[in-house]
């Protein structure tokens, strides 16, 4: 059971280092593509919008990240 | 396949392995000089053929999910991986976090199994063995994981484990004419690069599986490959900028 945590543990670590930018980014995965094909907007422009997001939890949690390191 | 399509599986492949490679043998050079070769060799060899049988048993099979499901979740888990190492990337250019010390590394290991040694030669060989498997089905857990996300065609599964092979190939060879981690290896550098082809892909992926379109195509990943360059130099500009905001008086 320990073995099978410790493997669950490290497929997970794959994937999140920080819990608070790793569910903002899942909830833009989920919602963004829905919110932006619902918009009346060009593909161009909601690609760009998809982007952006993701470029956004980046740069914000990359900088809390910092802030919160350097105290 | 075309020559970008190939160089968009392969070229992620190679320097993700190349960086997941350089640090297990760091490990299994750690066991190897300190316990020694047999163990440190076994171990290896046993980790690396449990993740060939992995991708070997994966890799046909995922080739058989409808394209917009696969295009979806792998998509989706590529961004979430690829921020992942771009957030640590941008954090070290940034001097918030250490770089990935090999030569560190590698003196801890050996201090560890060293103490490990005084309990006799059957149980550090023993121990030996264990932490070169670990050390080796750990990086290559995420190796595995590109090489099938990457590989969704039998095609792109040949170009993504070629480029895996050359790395594995390139660190093995290394390793064993030196005998001393690879502490030159820019892995930093190399982890920004895949961080951002992998954030590319990945956010290309997930936006056509759940419906959207992307205006050039295929072309429009070499934009946001771009993109994400930028917005990673922004995000070690912006750490830089924090973190002298919060050391000021």
């Amino acid at each position: 059971m320990k073995a099978v945590r410790s493997v669950a543990g490290e497929i997970l670590a794959l994937f999140v280092d920080d819990w608070p930018p790793t569910l903002v980014t899942i909830a833009w995965l989920g919602a963004g593509p829905y919110l932006l094909r619902a918009a009346p907007l060009a593909d161009a422009v909601r690609a760009l919008l998809f982007f952006c997001g993701f470029a956004a939890i980046l740069i914000g949690s990359v900088a809390a990240s910092a802030r919160r390191r350097r105290g | 396949m075309t020559a970008s399509q190939f160089a968009l599986t392969a070229v992620p492949a190679f320097a993700a392995s190349l960086v997941e490679f350089v640090e297990a043998l760091t490990i299994v050079l750690a066991v190897g000089v300190t316990i020694g070769w047999r163990p440190a060799l076994r171990g290896a060899a046993g980790a690396t053929l449990l993740l060939a049988a992995v991708v070997g048993a994966f890799g046909p099979a995922l080739a058989r999910i409808p394209q917009a499901a696969f295009e979806t979740v792998v998509g989706s888990l590529l961004v979430l991986f690829g921020l992942r190492w771009l957030r640590k990337a941008a954090l070290r250019s940034a001097g918030v976090i250490p770089l990935h010390d090999e030569a560190k590394a590698f003196a801890a290991a050996s201090q560890s199994l060293g103490a490990e040694r005084s309990a006799g030669d059957r149980a550090a060989e023993w121990s030996g063995t264990v932490t070169s498997f670990n050390a080796v089905a750990l990086e290559g857990t995420e190796v595995a994981f590109i090489v099938l996300a990457l590989g969704r065609s039998g095609s792109s599964l040949a170009a993504a484990c070629l480029g895996a092979g050359i790395a594995l190939v390139a660190v093995v060879a290394l390793g064993a004419a030196i005998h001393r981690p690879l502490a030159k290896v820019p892995e930093n550098a190399l982890k920004i690069v895949v961080g951002v082809m992998l954030s590319a892909l990945g956010t290309f992926w997930a936006a056509e599986g759940l419906g959207m379109a992307w205006p050039g195509g295929d072309a429009a990943v070499l934009l946001l490959i771009a993109a994400y360059a930028c917005a990673t130099a922004l995000a070690v500009a912006g750490a830089r900028a924090a973190g002298r905001g919060a050391t000021a008086p």
